[in-house]
Parts: C-alpha cells; sequence; structure tokens
C-alpha cells in the first residue's frame, strides 16, 4: 500500500515537471479585442478611431490628438528633397 | 514486485530526462528566447493623425523571461501637399521635454546629406506627402534596441525608402537611415508615432515585433 503511495507521489510530481517545463517563456498569438469604447472613456485620446487590445496587454491606438512637441534648439545641415 | 520495480525505473528515467529539459529552460529574468515574433498590428480605415502604441511589455507571459528588443514596422503616406515629404517622429512614455538627440543621412541618385537635432521628439523616419504619384509611400523600420533595460539611456534605429520626385510611373527612390538617443533610463511601455504637418493617410499598415 505504500508502495503504491509512493508511486502515485512519484507519477504525479514527474507529471507537474513536464507542464513546467512545457510552459514555453512567450506570450499567445496576438489575441485582438477591440477597444474603442474604452480608449476613448479614458480620456487620453481625442478622436479615437480605432483600438486594438493584444493578448499581451499591449494596445494600438489611432487617435488624432497630436502630442506636444517643438521644433526649437535644432541645428541642420544639408539639402533637402527637390 | 517485478511491476514496480518497473515503473520506478521508468520514474528515474523520466526524471533525469525532465531535468535536462529544464536546463535548457531560462531562468527568471534571463533573456527571452523564442525569437522575434509578430507582436501585433493595426491597418488604417480612414486618416490618422497619432498612433499610439502603449503597454508594451518588459517580460514575457508571468516574467518568465525579459524581452530585448521592440520593432515598428509599416508603409504609410502623408496627406501634406505643401512640400515633397513630411517628417515622422516618436516620443517614448509621453515624454515630451527635450530629451531626444538624433541625426539621419539620406542618399538619392548620386547626392546625400545629413542633419543633426536635439529636440522634443525624435524623427524616426520621413514620410511621402501626397504630392507624389498614386501608390508612392515611405516603407520604414525602427527598432528600440533593448527597450527594457533600466542601465543605458534608450537608442533607436530607423531606416526608410520612399518616392523621390514626382515623375510618374518611375519616381525614383531615397532611401534614409536614422539613429536617436532618449535620454531616459526608463523602460519603454508606450510610443507615440505623429507627423510633423500632416496625417497618416487611410489605407497604411503598422505592425510590431518583439524579441
Amino acid at each position: 500500500m505504500t508502495r503504491m503511495l509512493i508511486i502515485v507521489v512519484a507519477v504525479l510530481l514527474s507529471l507537474a515537471t513536464v507542464a513546467q517545463v512545457g510552459a514555453r517563456p512567450t506570450d499567445a498569438p496576438p489575441t485582438e479585442t477591440n477597444c474603442k469604447a474604452e480608449a476613448a472613456a479614458s480620456g487620453k485620446y481625442e478622436g479615437v478611431q480605432q483600438c486594438t487590445r493584444f493578448a499581451s496587454g499591449m494596445e494600438i491606438v489611432v487617435h488624432n490628438k497630436k502630442p506636444k512637441f517643438d521644433n526649437s534648439g535644432t541645428s541642420q545641415s544639408g539639402a533637402r528633397l527637390p | 514486485m517485478k511491476t514496480i520495480r518497473s515503473i520506478l525505473a521508468a520514474l528515474v528515467l523520466g526524471a533525469v530526462a525532465v531535468y535536462s529539459l529544464a536546463a535548457a529552460i531560462p531562468a527568471s529574468a534571463a533573456a527571452c528566447t523564442t525569437g522575434k515574433i509578430g507582436f501585433g498590428s493595426t491597418h488604417l480605415s480612414s486618416d490618422a493623425t497619432t498612433i499610439t502604441i502603449s503597454s508594451i511589455p518588459s517580460t514575457g507571459s508571468g516574467g518568465a523571461c525579459t524581452w530585448s528588443n521592440f520593432y515598428v514596422s509599416g508603409i504609410t503616406r502623408s496627406t501634406y501637399t505643401t512640400t515633397c515629404d513630411d517628417p515622422m517622429y516618436a516620443q517614448f512614455n509621453g515624454d515630451t521635454s527635450g530629451s531626444y538627440n538624433y541625426v539621419l543621412t539620406w542618399f538619392y541618385g548620386s547626392s546625400g546629406s545629413f542633419q543633426g537635432y536635439h529636440a522634443t521628439r525624435s524623427h524616426v523616419a520621413q514620410i511621402n506627402c501626397d504630392t507624389r504619384p498614386a501608390g508612392a509611400a515611405t516603407g520604414f523600420d525602427i527598432e528600440l534596441v533593448q527597450h527594457s533595460n533600466t542601465t543605458f539611456n534608450k537608442q533607436v534605429v530607423g531606416s526608410n525608402n520612399m518616392g523621390y520626385n514626382t515623375n510618374s510611373p518611375n519616381y525614383g527612390t531615397m532611401a534614409e537611415w536614422h539613429g536617436s538617443t532618449w535620454v531616459n533610463t526608463s523602460a519603454v511601455t508606450q510610443i507615440d508615432l505623429f507627423l510633423d504637418h500632416g496625417q497618416f493617410k487611410s489605407g497604411s499598415d503598422f505592425v510590431t515585433f518583439i524579441e
């Protein structure tokens, strides 16, 4: 009876280890979720056109709010396109 | 009894094999070894001002490993019609301060030149304007080198290819290379891509990769 119990525990431990080894350190293929309504409600964007959330948690938001920037403090040399 | 011994022997052999496999799996915080994989994309169904890529991860699922590089690739065209091209800029983690330094160089025919800047955004590609023949566009690749690293400032390298003039159907080709430093040691979790003047035209494609 004791031997049988040892065998059962050993089998369970082996299966658990195999499951651990089988878990590759990668993310699942990009499953897409439409997050347009959430992006619009977040207040972070203006004129949200598209929002896609992937399995990794990464989001791509297409919108019409241009970030703040300026062209001061630049140096330039060379010719531009014709 | 013989059967039990056989089972035990198989378990021991199995355990040895499992141990060998486990040795090949990276430990926590080791670099992910999956190679470059597609990580998400978007196709513009209408003209758009900004593409925001947010919640870019530093680690793989469950923190099992650390991602090394992040890539954005695309094909696009600007709605701008006043000149022939439109700079595409990037800002990281919403930083709008003057923390960006970059240089770009371009070649067409037998000529070429360069520019260097210190600015409030990084110049990562040059985009064809709407003055170019129909179908002309810029194809670009941007790499955020070691985007998860928190020791060094971030380095960004990129290249693009675009139409050169208004001749049709053969409007020539101009190639550019870009190098940028974002003076910040934070892991990059967000990228905003936008144009100096116009909008990204409908039909543009943007795709991300990670490794």
